[in-house]
């Protein structure tokens, strides 16, 4: 089988777009990415271990990726958008740190998307907090190739000190195992990402 | 399996077809910026619009950072009504569009109704669904079989949908909840509605008089101001209501008559005004019909006969009644706004039309001015198929019910019901059906039976659980809406709606929703305007304006109105004489008492006390217990009973007690407040708390529900409003009832807060402890 050996810069780039999109709204594009099993094999390829092989396992499970689709729309729709009786994991920044809509962590992110010459899209309608967007700007930033440093302190203010909070509230109220996996997996990403930055930077 | 940090990303290696894939995925959520081009979002600072925070829109100015978040919300200064002027709720505006509760998304329901289990969804495919439910709908069973319940001028546009679309039932809780029977009696009498806002001439007047208006609580900004100012240009003011409001604090005369029994008061006022000869004797000879028939009916109806009715000294009465005649005819009173309290209410909104009239006080500087039409065009549209004969019974069970707001219950019953014919589908349109009509059990039932339940909201309310669709409307603050044309305002006026903001999230306002509901539906031609923009302009063509030339004050004012009667020439009343009917052949024809008779409400059971009901200063409705300003002020609302009650049954300020009604229906918690400002026979909470959509999270479970607590209701034969101070409830403690062993005077107690240059004349105290009720709304 033919194969393609990626760059590091590559390999994070497609990492941060590909988490971006998994924590969009699915659609029928990544149903299809995710039934066939390349967003599985990618997974496994950068974070091998039980979070990966337990999602792939359980996307494997649905009987077609329009199955898969409908109830990752559901799950999403359940954890992130509205539920009864309480709606579990917001996916905004400013909800955890503010308990509002684009609050002051929202408008910041603003601030740093123009500072780096980027602007949520018009038609875009979800918040510049919201987590699928601060990924997709990280990805935007390490293809123009940005600096590291700059990427590493947005990364830890703009990320990680919210995630936890997130994780929790996915883990404890999923009733599916794709986000709780994917967000696992996202944080062992990010975690293996800074490290991996810092080192470089102290020059180990 | 583990790997190390020198390892990670370093040996990636994937297929190449998954390589490609992978790679030619595409994100969308962030565009490039020029990085010379883009300046950023400038600061856009006082955008006019009008509040909707409750129905009174008051002139806002949203200011709006370079982010483009609305950061605070001032007072329009310009506005006619408000002169810069905002409530607490008005400030608080801005926290509704950045609720976290907030509806973002349609959503279609994918569990069973009442789950609450959903699935997002695009506008196209919710708008096809729902487009294809109704056609079928109307084509199996008629477009009568779809019932719509709009609130506020947000839901014009698809009211102008529905009714292209063939329904007859159109119903909104601003009549048979609210001031349908006040509307009818002042119709009945004058020949106009009385309309909103109140047209009462604050700025002139000499006495102002209440009869349960709690304008303090009841805060409209507008009138308010008006009223203060009244106040202090030494206005009297004469309150009647079984609890000490605010108003009553600033008030001459404080009459806390026995609930129930203001028509009696308002007959035997009529009888001194006439049989001691200080009615307005011109104007009821030129103006009024059935002078002679009133006179004979009030013959009876004295100060003596109300004062046992009404637990008031007759004395007090003949020399308010006297009070009030010594300000011919600069004297407003006020016409209230929620009337429906005991079933009989359109008789009493014809005793205050009546004795208005004795008084000389319509059309009359000081009193009740006249609203001026404004010349704001309706759009070209074609015209709507007839409908059917209406469910609701409005027109027809209901013969003065208004056809353009409907009957609420009616509604319900008939989708209860299945009759007159089956109702297949609601869509509630920024409406709480199950906090704002009684008997929400009944209304749950009715749901139940639907083929398709639609809701249109900014927040998910109570009803929200049980719809098939939900569309997230645009809060006031991100869209355009109709105008705002109020001919109720001495200087009458025309304000606009415009997005202070961008909609947030997928949220769109209801004229894109009707619009493109109208597309798939086929009534494009309902809606021919090129965009919203060329709409307006239209409507403001008659006020000779375009939009973009008032977008910055938001208003336009309309010089030519004519607030009082022109005496040197005929003046002739929209009624069938032409005149004031005193006297209404109309409700003689329909079998009805063709002049007010007192009807005795039901008397309170032994043990419980009437549930009285009312307004906050700080919110609206049952809509904005949510805000997290508003709720950080007012989280709950507790509930008023009198001190010596309280301290007979042992019951302390501040602890928490629960209320049962007379059916068993239990409360939620609610704090009690101890306070000799209350009659002994009623208790009293503010209006919508305890919500019960768990998706509010602030308001959840907080306070206590008065519509829950209405499992009964009075129906006003004559305007089909619902009068619901007919409950009574008990209060539990720690799971027992506890009583009342008896009756207990608060003779003697009442304070006033006005200051000592003008205290409060006269307070009385009720006589007996067996009886009830209050107003607002």
């Amino acid at each position: 089988m033919e194969t393609v050996e990626l760059s590091e810069i590559e390999t994070r780039k497609t990492a941060y777009k590909i988490f971006s999109r998994l924590f969009y709204y699915p659609g029928e594009e990544i149903a299809r990415l995710l039934y066939g099993g390349v967003i599985g094999e990618w997974l496994e390829h950068i974070l091998p271990g039980k979070e990966a092989e337990r999602l792939q396992t359980w996307v494997a499970s649905r009987s077609s990726a329009a199955d898969l689709l409908e109830a990752l729309q559901v799950e999403y729709t359940h954890l992130f958008i509205t539920a009864y009786p309480n709606l579990p994991a917001p996916l905004y920044k400013s909800y955890y740190t503010e308990k509002e809509l684009f609050g002051a962590d929202a408008r910041n992110l603003m601030d740093i998307y123009q500072q780096y010459h980027f602007k949520v899209s018009s038609h875009m309608t979800e918040m510049p907090d919201h987590l699928a967007i601060i990924l997709e700007f990280i990805y935007r930033l390490l293809e123009k190739e940005a600096g590291d440093s700059l990427l590493k302190d947005f990364a830890i203010s703009g990320l990680t000190d919210w995630l936890p909070q997130l994780a929790k509230r996915i883990e404890e109220n999923a009733s599916l195992p794709f986000y709780p996996s994917l967000i696992h997996l996202l944080q062992e990403f990010i975690r293996n990402d800074l490290s991996l930055q810092a080192t470089q930077k102290s020059g180990a | 399996m583990s790997i190390s940090r020198r390892d990670f990303l370093k040996k990636t290696t994937l297929s190449a077809g998954a390589f490609t894939l992978l790679s030619g995925m595409k994100v969308h959520g962030m565009e490039a910026i020029h990085p010379k081009g883009w300046k950023g979002r400038q600061r856009v600072s006082e955008i006019a619009s009008i509040c909707e925070m409750c129905f009174w829109r008051c002139g806002i100015l949203g200011n709006v950072d370079k982010h483009g978040k609305l950061l605070k919300i001032d007072g329009n200064p310009e506005h006619p009504l408000t002169e810069g002027r905002l409530c607490a709720r008005g400030n608080a505006g801005h926290k509704l569009a950045y609720d976290p509760d907030r509806l973002k998304y349609p959503l279609m329901r994918v569990g069973k109704r009442g789950e609450g289990k959903f699935k997002r969804v695009s506008w196209d495919e919710a708008l096809d669904f729902f487009a294809k439910k109704l056609l079928e709908i109307r084509e199996k069973h008629g477009a009568e079989a779809v019932g719509f319940f709009p609130h506020g001028i947000q839901a014009r546009f698809f009211e102008h949908l529905m009714k292209g679309f063939g329904t007859p039932n159109i119903v909104e809780p601003a009549f048979a909840q609210c001031r349908g029977p006040r509307d009818v009696g002042y119709k009945l009498t004058f020949g106009n509605n009385v309309g909103s806002p109140e047209p009462l001439d604050f700025e002139n007047t000499k006495m102002m008089v209440f009869i349960g208006t709690h304008i303090g609580e009841n805060v409209f900004t507008g009138q308010n101001l008006q009223f203060a100012n009244a106040l202090e240009r030494g206005a009297k003011l004469i309150v009647v209501d079984p609890r000490f409001s605010i108003a009553a604090q600033k008030a001459d005369y404080w009459l806390p008559l026995k609930p129930g029994t203001d028509t009696a008061l308002l007959l035997a006022w009529i009888h001194v005004l006439i049989y001691e000869n200080l009615y307005d004797k011109e104007y009821i000879r030129k103006y009024a019909t059935g002078f002679n028939a009133l006179k004979k009916h009030v013959k009876s109806l004295t100060p003596e006969w109300a004062a046992k009715i009404t637990e008031l000294p007759a004395g007090l009465i003949r020399e308010t009644a006297r009070e009030m005649a010594g300000q011919i005819p600069a004297v407003g009173l006020h016409p209230g706004r929620h009337f429906t309290w005991y079933g009989n209410d359109s008789q009493r909104g014809r005793a205050m039309a009546i004795l208005t009239a004795l008084l000389g006080a319509y059309g009359r500087k000081g009193g009740i001015y006249l609203s001026s039409p404004i010349p704001a065009p309706k759009y070209p549209s074609p015209a709507n198929p007839k409908p059917a004969a209406r469910a609701d019974g409005a027109g027809t069970v209901y013969p003065f019910a208004s056809r353009g707001l409907g009957v609420t219950n009616g509604l319900v019953e008939a989708t209860h019901s299945g009759e007159p014919y089956p109702i297949k589908a609601w869509i509630v349109y920024s409406q709480n059906v199950l906090q704002s009509i009684p008997d929400p059990w009944k209304t749950k039932e009715a749901i139940e039976k639907l083929d398709l339940m639609v809701v249109v909201d900014v927040m998910p309310m109570e009803q929200y659980l049980y719809a098939d669709l939900v569309l997230p409307e645009a809060t006031y603050l991100e869209r355009y809406d109709d105008l705002y044309t109020v001919k109720n305002a001495k200087k009458p006026f025309a304000a606009i709606r415009q997005p202070v903001i961008d909609p947030l999230f997928e949220s769109k306002p209801g004229w894109w929703i009707a619009r493109e509901m109208a597309k798939r539906l086929g009534l494009e031609e309902h809606f021919g305007w090129e965009d919203i923009e060329e709409y307006l302009d239209y409507r403001l063509s008659g006020l000779g304006v375009t939009l973009k030339q008032i977008q910055a004050r938001g208003l336009v004012e309309y010089d030519k109105g004519t607030p009082y009667f022109d005496f040197s020439k005929p003046v002739r009343f929209k009624t069938p004489s032409g005149k004031i009917e005193l006297y209404s052949e109309e409700l003689k024809r329909y079998g009805f008492d063709p002049m007010p008779v007192y009807e005795a409400p039901d008397e309170v059971p032994k043990g419980y006390f009437r549930l009285l009901y009312g307004r906050s200063p700080l919110h609206s409705f049952a809509r904005t217990q949510n805000n997290e300003i508003l709720n950080g002020y007012q989280p709950e609302n507790d509930l008023w009973i009198n001190d010596k009650i309280a301290a007979e049954l042992g019951l302390i300020d501040g602890e928490y007690v629960n209320l049962e009604n007379q059916d068993g229906m239990l409360s939620n918690n609610i704090k009690l407040n101890v306070t000799p400002g209350i009659r002994p026979d009623a208790v009293f909470m503010v209006h919508g708390f305890d919500h019960k959509s768990p998706l509010l999270k602030r308001a959840y479970g907080k306070g206590a529900s008065d519509t829950y607590l209405m499992s009964r209701y009075k129906v006003d034969p004559i305007s089909g409003g619902t009068g619901m101070r007919v409950n009574f409830v008990r209060i539990i403690k720690d799971g027992q009832p506890v009583m009342i062993s008896g009756a207990v005077s608060a003779i003697g107690r009442f304070k006033s807060t006005r200051d000592a240059r003008r205290p409060v004349k006269k307070v009385v105290v009720p006589r007996a402890v067996q009886s009830e009720e209050d107003e607002g709304c």
